[in-house]
């Protein structure tokens, strides 16, 4: 029979460990909220919508008449692959939406032990980024140790068990991103999901430069703009002293173009922080693993940074 | 001149760029002359769109040629780039510009 001495011994070591299993628990929790903010921030970045594949077709239509070209089959020729291509690279946003899963699974396992949630939203998520990795290197041979599941416990004590769950849960979704890292690190997947993305936004602004060219909208919005930082506001006189002056117009188009050019460069910046994010969050696994702090800082201020670079990618400017 | 084999990537790049220099010598072009009749530079633009969205899609045989191709397209693309704050004849720019879809096409033909 156990002494008393034994037993305290064994009661405070229950104790302890459980303290660092609440701790492993409250970081699973944390570690699974910013993954999840960061992923969708990452995926919203990412997706190039219907209604944007829609924009495309019509500034195309628009600008085949206007240059007397419709039925122009280069046009034709450029919709479809772009289409195709779209199809194609869809995946990227695709394996995202299941990592924003996966992280929202890992909360579900810190907060109440959910392992067979976890184990689905991990098994989609790794059949998506094997896609994703396909599609963009199709000779890659992709490591089998990231798939294994995370094992159900058998409820000694509920707390070490899930802490240790939350652990092997971290390990397997470190080590896919691990893999796809380095993968959308390269130039060449970089330009392959971007230049589609800046070829359909350059048609569709296209379009509407060539309509601002053309005198059809208010050049007040730019003028606006323009004379914010000094408090100036166009009167009411101010779009036809433009329309009777060509320099004005000229300075006013190129503003315009800039404003193309400059989305173009947000949309390279989105793709740069969103690798970035996904890079901060492997050392927040690795503290996880080993019972360390987590420090969010990095993660959150990356994610915050895709916020702003999705609101200035909103179809809001005027033109 | 010695080249080095372009990568498929390297070449899908250049096809891009001339794509995108194409659209900008349309754009600075439609600015410096709003009323002009732009439909020859506009085909030649999509031309360029369309041969680059192709080969992005297809995969590159390795064909030595493909260097020296690269090379061309790229002087046209720069070319091209030079002129746009300072070329206002749209007779020239049909020129700059169907010299770029003649190079891309050409590119083209390295993808199976």
């Amino acid at each position: 029979m156990a002494s008393k001495g034994t037993i305290f011994i064994i009661i405070a070591s229950v104790l302890a460990l459980g303290g660092c299993a609440s701790g492993t628990l409250t970081a699973g929790v944390n570690l699974a909220k910013v993954g999840q903010t960061a992923a969708l921030q990452m995926e919203q970045n990412a997706t190039v919508s219907s209604a944007t594949m829609l924009s495309l077709r019509k500034a195309v239509a628009f600008n085949d008449g206007f240059n007397a070209s419709i039925g122009n089959p280069s046009s034709k020729t450029f919709l479809k692959n772009a289409d195709e291509i779209q199809s194609r690279i869809s995946q990227y946003a695709k394996m995202l939406e299941s990592l924003v899963s996966t992280y929202s699974a890992l909360g579900d396992l810190a907060s109440y032990d959910a392992v067979g949630s976890f184990n689905t939203a991990f098994a989609t998520f790794n059949t998506d980024a094997n896609k994703f990795l396909q599609t963009v290197q199709p000779t890659l041979q992709i490591p089998q140790e990231a798939t294994s599941a995370v094992q159900v416990g058998g409820g000694i004590v509920i707390g070490l068990i899930q802490a240790h769950e939350i652990k092997g849960a971290s390990r397997i979704i470190k080590a896919k991103l691990q893999i796809i890292i380095p993968i959308l690190e390269d130039q060449k997947t970089r330009e392959l999901l971007i230049l589609n993305k800046k070829e359909i936004a350059g048609q569709v602004n296209q379009a509407a430069e060539t309509l601002f060219a053309c005198g059809a909208y208010s050049y007040g919005p730019l003028m606006d703009d323009l004379g914010a930082a000094l408090n100036l506001k166009t009167n009411s006189q101010a779009d036809a002293v433009v329309a009777k002056n060509q320099k004005l117009k000229s300075g006013l188009m190129n503003v315009a173009i800039e404003l193309g050019n400059e989305q173009s460069d947000q949309m390279e910046a989105a793709y740069d922080k969103s690798v970035a994010a996904l890079k901060a969050l492997v050392p927040l696994h690795e503290s996880l693993e080993k019972g360390a702090p987590l420090n969010l800082d990095t993660v959150m201020a990356i994610t915050s940074q895709l916020q702003t670079i999705a609101t200035s990618l909103q179809p809001t400017k005027g033109k | 001149m010695a080249h080095t084999q372009p990568s498929k990537d390297d070449v899908v790049a250049s096809l891009a760029a001339a794509a995108d220099a194409a659209r900008q010598a349309y754009m600075a072009a439609l600015a410096a002359n709003p009323d002009a009749d732009l439909s020859n530079l506009y085909k030649d633009e999509m031309a360029a769109a369309a041969i680059w969205s192709d080969a992005e899609n297809k995969a590159l045989t390795a064909d030595p040629a493909v260097a020296a191709a690269q090379a061309e397209l790229d002087a046209a693309t720069k070319n091209i780039r030079d002129n746009l704050a300072t070329l206002q004849d749209i007779v020239k720019w049909i020129q700059f510009l169907d010299e770029l879809v003649k190079l891309a096409t050409t590119m083209s033909k390295f993808f199976v």
